[in-house]
């Protein structure tokens, strides 16, 4: 990993139309400004990486479960026409 | 186009109607264009998602339009500016649904639901910086809550 250094105010190019730019230094928290495209996605990692365990949990769905989960589905829904 | 599945078999893909993820899912960086798979019934909320660059791959998918009427995601113009030129009024929005061991504890992703711009075929899972929503929202509470506040 490339590890910079950089004081407040100070701030890094990734590629040519990344910037970012530390804001704020507190303690142990920073405050970090994003200047990219907008087709850029930026995320919090930990944020991230939830959401793609859940996709990966996503993939033990099976055929047959959400066949009988549309089932029960209308019958829950026959029920309160009733 | 024919296609080998994990979930059901072979089946022939119309190329012509695939959706592209130009950023992929996260947790599955090699597809980047799928199929939807539709129940036989029309009026099921339920579909599949399935990955056309690797067979294995598919999503469960609600339509949450029809049984949790009141989720209403904020979502940014940067958030689907990835999608393109987008027409409000011609975009798709699904959940992923995960069920674990027992049927009842099936969960559904509000946070990041998938969205889609039907005018370009352009897809994108959008991670929502809207609190109301969670990874994991138990299905049947939530269709029960969203019936209660009628």
């Amino acid at each position: 990993m490339l590890a910079l250094t950089r004081k407040k105010g100070d701030s890094i190019m990734i590629s040519d139309n990344i910037e970012i730019v530390v804001l704020e230094v507190q303690g142990d928290q920073v405050k970090l400004g994003i200047n990219a495209p907008r087709s850029v996605a930026v995320h919090r990692k930990e944020i991230y990486d939830l959401i793609q365990q859940e996709n990966k949990s996503a993939q033990n769905v099976s055929k047959g479960t959400l066949d009988l989960l549309g089932t029960m589905l209308k019958n829950n829904k026959a029920l309160e026409n009733n | 186009m024919k296609l080998n599945t994990k979930n059901f078999g072979e089946i022939e893909i119309d190329e012509s109607k695939l959706v592209v993820f130009d950023e992929t899912i996260p947790g599955f960086p090699n597809s980047k264009r799928y199929a939807f798979l539709f129940d036989e019934d029309e009026n099921s909320p339920f579909c599949w998602m399935q990955s056309v660059d690797e067979g294995d791959v598919s999503f469960a998918l609600l339509n949450p339009v029809e049984v949790l009427p009141k989720y209403n995601p904020k979502v940014t113009a940067t958030e689907l500016a990835i999608l393109g030129d987008v027409d409000m009024s011609a975009i798709s929005v699904y959940n992923i649904l995960v069920v674990p061991q027992k049927i009842e504890d099936i969960t559904v992703n509000l946070k990041a639901p998938i969205v889609i711009n039907l005018n370009n075929k352009k897809a994108v899972q959008i991670i929502l910086s809207d609190e109301r929503y969670k990874v994991r929202h138990n299905l049947q509470q939530e269709i029960q809550n969203q019936r209660e506040g009628e």
